[in-house]
Parts: C-alpha cells; structure tokens; sequence
C-alpha cells in the first residue's frame, strides 16, 4: 500500500497556511498536511506521532512566537529519533546569515517567500515534484 | 778692565771710611746703622713680594713684581754696602753693585712705562667688588626669578643652596632647608631608595632627568604630596661634587593631561553611542522590514485568492484590484530597499587585494545580457585593497543605473579609472539625458528617485546604497553631469583602506 505523502507545516501566519494549502491543491498529487503555529505545538505533534510513522517533511517558518524556526531546527536535529526528517525552511527573511545559519543546522532547503501567490504556488509545486521523487526516508530509531 | 776685575775685591788703594775725614762715633755710627737698617728692610720687601706673587697665581703683570724684588734687592745691598766701606773700602764691589742697580731700576723704568696704560684700565679693587658684586646679584637674581625649584646638594645628600621657588614649591624656609638630608623634601616610602639612587648617581652623574619612567613625588612641609618632574646636574666646585637639582610641579600638566584623556573617553563614548545607534537603526530597519513585509505578502495573497475565486467581478472591481497589488508591489519593493539599504551597514566586510577589471567584468557579465547598450572600459584599471562584495556592488548599481539610462538604441557606457594621490577616482558615464545640477545630492538620499513613483523597477536606493558604502571604506560619490549631456558618476577608493571593520 502507497503510504500519502505527509507534511508538517510550520507556520503561525494564517494567510501563509492558507495559500500554502491552496499551492498544494494546485499540486499533482493528494498531499496529508498537518499544520502547527510554532516550534513546541510541533514538537508535541511529533511525540504523538512517534511509533506510527513521522512526517515525509517539514516545512518551518523562521519567525514565529514561543519556539521559533532557528530553535526547532537545532532541537529537532540533535534529537537522534528526529532528526532525519527533511526540514525546509521557508521564511520572509532574505538576509544570508539567516541562510547560513539554517543550513548549519541542518535544513535541506531554504525557501524565500514571494510576494506573488502565483510565484508561490511553483515555488511549492518545485517543492513538492522534488521530495516526491526522493525515496522516502527510513525512520527507524537508530 | 782685567785690572778692575782682578782688584775688584783690593782695598789697598782706598781708606776705610773711617779714616777719610773726621768722623765723631755718632756721624759714623748714624750712617751705618741707617745702612743696615735700610738693607734688612731692602732684604724683607722682595721676600713678602716674591711670596704675595707666588700665592696669587692670578696676578696681572706677574713678571713686573719679579723687577720689583730685584730692583729693591739691588738697592738694599747698595745701603750693605755703604756700611761695610766704613771698614773695608771695596769701592769697586760698590760701584758694580751701583751699575747693577741702576739697570735693573731703568728696566724696572721702562717696564712700568710700557705697562702704564694697560695698567691705567685695570678696575681698582674696589671697583672690582662692585662688579663682582653686580656680577652676584645678577646670578642671585636669575636663581631667585628661575620658575624651577633649583636645590644644589653636596655628595652626602645635604642641601647646600636653594632658591625662592623651591622654598614655595615644598612650603619651607630656606634656613629650615640648608644643611637638611634632601631626602627631607620626599614621601617617607621613597626615601630609602633615594638615599641608594643618590649614591649610585654621584658614582656617575650625568646630567639626565630623573626617575625615568617613574612618577616623582615631593612632600610639603604640611605633608602634602606633588607630582614632580626633575633634571639633574653635576657640578665639580673646589669643595667637591655637587649635584644641581631643577625641580617642577607639574600637578597641572597631568590635570590637563587627564582633561585630555577624559575627553578623548568621552569622544570615544560619543563615537560608540553613535556606532551603537547606528546599529540599532540597522537592526530596527531589519526587523521592521520583515514585519512590514508580511501582511503585505497576506494583502497580496488574499487579493490573489479573491481574484481567484471570484467569478463573476466586474471590469473595473478587477482593474482596481490589480492597481492595489501593483501599490503592495511598489510598497514590498521600498521595503527591499529598506532591507538593502540597512544591510549595507549589518554585513561584514573583508578587506583584502583585488585586481578591479576582473571585478568589473563580472558585475559586466551579470548585466550585458539584458541590454543591447555598449559598455566599454576605458585605460588601465588599478589593484585595490577593499571588500569584494561591496566594490561589485557599487559597479553593479552604477553600472545598472547607466545602462537603465543609456538610450536603448547608440547607448554607450563608459567605465574608467584614474590615479588621484591619495586614492583611485573610478567613473561610470553613459550618454543619455544626463542630471540637472539642482538633482545632484538629492539622488545619492535614499528614495529620492527621479522616475514617476508607480515605476516599479526604480526603488531610490541604488544610489543611497552606493553612497553609504563608498563612505563606510572612506571615500566620496558625485555625479558630473549637464542636462542632455550624459552622466558620469565617479567614486573614489582609497589606497589605504579606513573603513569601519566589523565581525
């Protein structure tokens, strides 16, 4: 049986969690999205998810109130159970040391918010082509 | 002459005196007496004259006291001679004592003539003590008036001499000084070592300052402690080694020294406030940017999914729509600017050695495809010591200002650089409809674009970006330029690099 491509999206901006989902329809295949406002309600997710398979990816938003992007990512990756999850970072903010320092922490992507919607939509299309292809991630507990 | 000579002591061809005449014991007796009284005296003059000219070694006219003693020698043993003739009649002993006195008085003559009118210049004594006097009092004068505190000390610390200041310098009388260890006038800590310093310093004295390297202090009388700067000299007089000290409060020159270094603190302060609250503006930039851009980006998303899903919208509700996301457009792109702008003072430079063409060439590469306008560069183009990044982004944003104003059919942009003393003059000149004067500063201030304000291409920062970062390594940005003449933007890089490092 073919598993549904799952993500978990982290935002806490209501308009970006509504065209997000609106690209994803506009995506080929049907897409399991789970959604979350910050870095905790993920984590909290996650641990209730554990055991019964974890999330092909996460899409992380960097600024965002309680447990923003930059510290998921870090907790995320020094946690042995979770840390193969492929987190893009998908953010307002252009600027390189918050580039640099997302990739330092581990993500595999790193994703600027355009203004347009239209841009958005391909830009999550990409996205989406792209993990698809890659083979799904083993998540056994190391 | 033989004769004379051989005869000279024969008294065979005289009387004694005595007998030649009729001398009463009285006559005779007055005589000789006279005589030898005449020659003992004769004989002691020229022994205190000879003593008196040996003594004074100074004497002017030396040799005319040695005439002296002889000519008064000579005269003496004249009077000898008289009284022995009473007895023995050696008239011609006599007569070349006489010669021999009468020469050596006529030299004794001439001398005298010939030394007369130097001798005539010579200052009396007393008048010589008058100017000695004068002489004193002028030295005493200058001691007295000098602004040093000059103390004089002999070889066992002991004050000796001192002058008016030093007496207000330490608060003393000069009779509670004279004859008082130096070490009086020092805080109790350094008077041990001193006494060592003082030693060691008579074994050699050299005229130095004192205490190089170390803060000198003198105490008052009333116990207070000064700062104190001295100069030593050694001085050889005839009752041994003294050592001249010249003493000066310099109490003030620190105070002022400490002005000084306060408001070099206070300098510094101010310049770190100002580097401080730049870095907040940055900051506050930054994060206002990012705030601002995001209900921009929901206005614009939404407005896309209204569009989206409505059907059925009139013409004119669509056309307004679009104008609104055309505003959100321009607003998210004055934001970028903003972001841009501030980042120019956040990111960290590296300053190092560049060829500049091969930088040029690659903002060139980046831009030429989108433009048929021709760039050329013009002459040789130096090595700089400056940040990569921030010389391409100079090029690139002038360079694209030229292209985006060069006309798009015979557009030609120019780019050279010339060697100006202290720095590089580096010019980007196109020719299309070139700048009025009266436009000159207003473009280089962010926002001030001259285009129409719904261009969405034109931000206004490319300039005030290129203006903020030619200041930040130090140097300066204009434009040279007549209406309908082109324009030529010229920036100066300078060889040695000032610009603020950060990180």
């Amino acid at each position: 049986m073919e598993t549904e491509f799952e993500v978990l999206l982290i935002e806490d901006d209501m308009v970006d969690v509504l065209g997000f989902t609106r690209a994803l329809r506009k995506s080929s295949d049907p897409v399991n999205l789970h959604v979350v406002a910050h870095g905790e309600e993920a984590f909290h997710f996650l641990q209730k998810k554990e055991g019964r398979g974890l999330p092909n990816l996460i899409v992380l938003d960097l600024n965002m109130p309680i447990m923003g992007g930059l510290e998921f990512l870090g907790t995320l990756k020094s946690d042995p159970a979770l840390r193969q999850i492929p987190v893009v970072v998908m953010t307002t903010s252009s600027e390189r040391k918050d580039i640099e320092r997302s990739y330092d922490l581990g993500a595999a992507g790193y994703m600027v918010k355009p203004l347009d919607h239209e841009e958005f939509v391909t830009k999550v299309k990409r996205l989406h082509d792209y993990w698809k292809s890659c083979e799904k991630p083993d998540f056994k507990i190391v | 002459m033989l004769e004379f000579i051989s005869k000279l002591f024969d008294t065979s061809d005289y009387p004694a005196r005595w007998h030649c005449g009729n001398w009463t014991a009285f006559e005779g007796w007055l005589h000789i007496i006279s005589d030898f009284g005449t020659w003992g005296a004769y004989m002691a003059i020229p022994f205190v004259i000879a003593y008196y000219a040996l003594k004074k070694k100074e004497l002017p006219y030396s040799n005319l006291y040695w005439l002296f003693c002889a000519f008064i020698f000579c005269c003496g043993t004249v009077h000898l001679v008289e009284a022995i003739i009473f007895w023995h009649p050696v008239y011609r002993v006599s007569g070349v004592i006489k010669f021999l006195t009468a020469s050596v008085s006529w030299a004794t003559v001439f001398a005298l003539v010939r030394i007369l009118p130097n001798a005539l210049e010579l200052p009396g004594l007393a008048q010589a003590n008058v100017e000695l006097r004068k002489t004193e009092q002028l030295l005493r004068t200058v001691l007295e008036s000098a602004p040093n505190g000059l103390i004089l000390i002999n070889q066992w610390g002991t004050i000796s001499l001192v002058n008016r200041e030093t007496e207000n310098l330490f608060g003393y009388d000069r009779k509670d000084l004279i004859g008082q260890p130096i070490e009086m006038l020092l805080p109790a800590r350094f008077r041990e070592g001193h006494q060592r310093f003082r030693e060691e310093y008579f074994q050699n004295p050299l005229t130095r300052p004192m205490g190089a390297g170390r803060d000198l202090y003198g105490v008052r009388k009333d116990g207070e402690e000064f700062p104190v700067e001295i100069g030593l000299n050694p001085i050889e007089t005839e009752t041994g080694k003294m050592v001249l000290g010249s003493v000066v409060d310099i109490t003030e020159r620190i105070g002022s020294l400490e002005r000084e270094r306060e408001s070099a603190r206070q300098q510094e302060a101010l310049n770190e406030d100002l580097r401080k609250s730049n870095d907040e503006l940055d900051n506050f930039c930054y994060i206002v940017s990012h705030d601002l851009k995001a209900p921009l980006r929901a206005i614009s998303s939404l407005s896309s999914f209204v569009l989206e899903d409505t059907d059925s919208m009139s013409q004119e509700n669509r056309e307004n729509l679009e104008i609104m996301r055309g505003r959100v457009r321009r607003m998210n792109n004055l934001i970028d600017g903003i972001l841009e702008y501030s980042r120019v003072g956040r990111v960290e430079t590296s300053i190092k050695d560049h060829q500049s063409r091969p930088l040029i060439e690659e903002v060139m590469e980046d831009l030429r495809p989108s433009s048929g306008v021709e760039i050329r560069l013009i002459g040789d183009f130096p090595g700089i010591r400056y940040d990569e990044t921030a010389f391409q982004q100079i090029v690139q944003n002038l360079l694209s200002n030229a292209l985006k104003h060069a006309p798009k059919v015979g557009g030609i942009v120019e780019i050279s650089a010339e060697d100006r003393d202290r720095s590089h003059v580096f010019s980007v000149k196109d020719n299309g409809p070139g700048i009025s004067k009266n436009h000159h500063d207003r473009i280089f201030r962010i926002f001030q674009s001259l285009k129409p304000r719904d261009d969405e291409e034109s931000t206004g920062v490319g300039l005030a970006i290129v203006k903020k970062l030619v200041e930040r390594f130090g140097g300066e940005v204009w434009v040279e330029s007549e209406e309908g003449e082109g324009a030529a933007f010229c920036f100066t890089i300078p060889k040695e690099p000032v610009g603020s490092h950060r990180g």
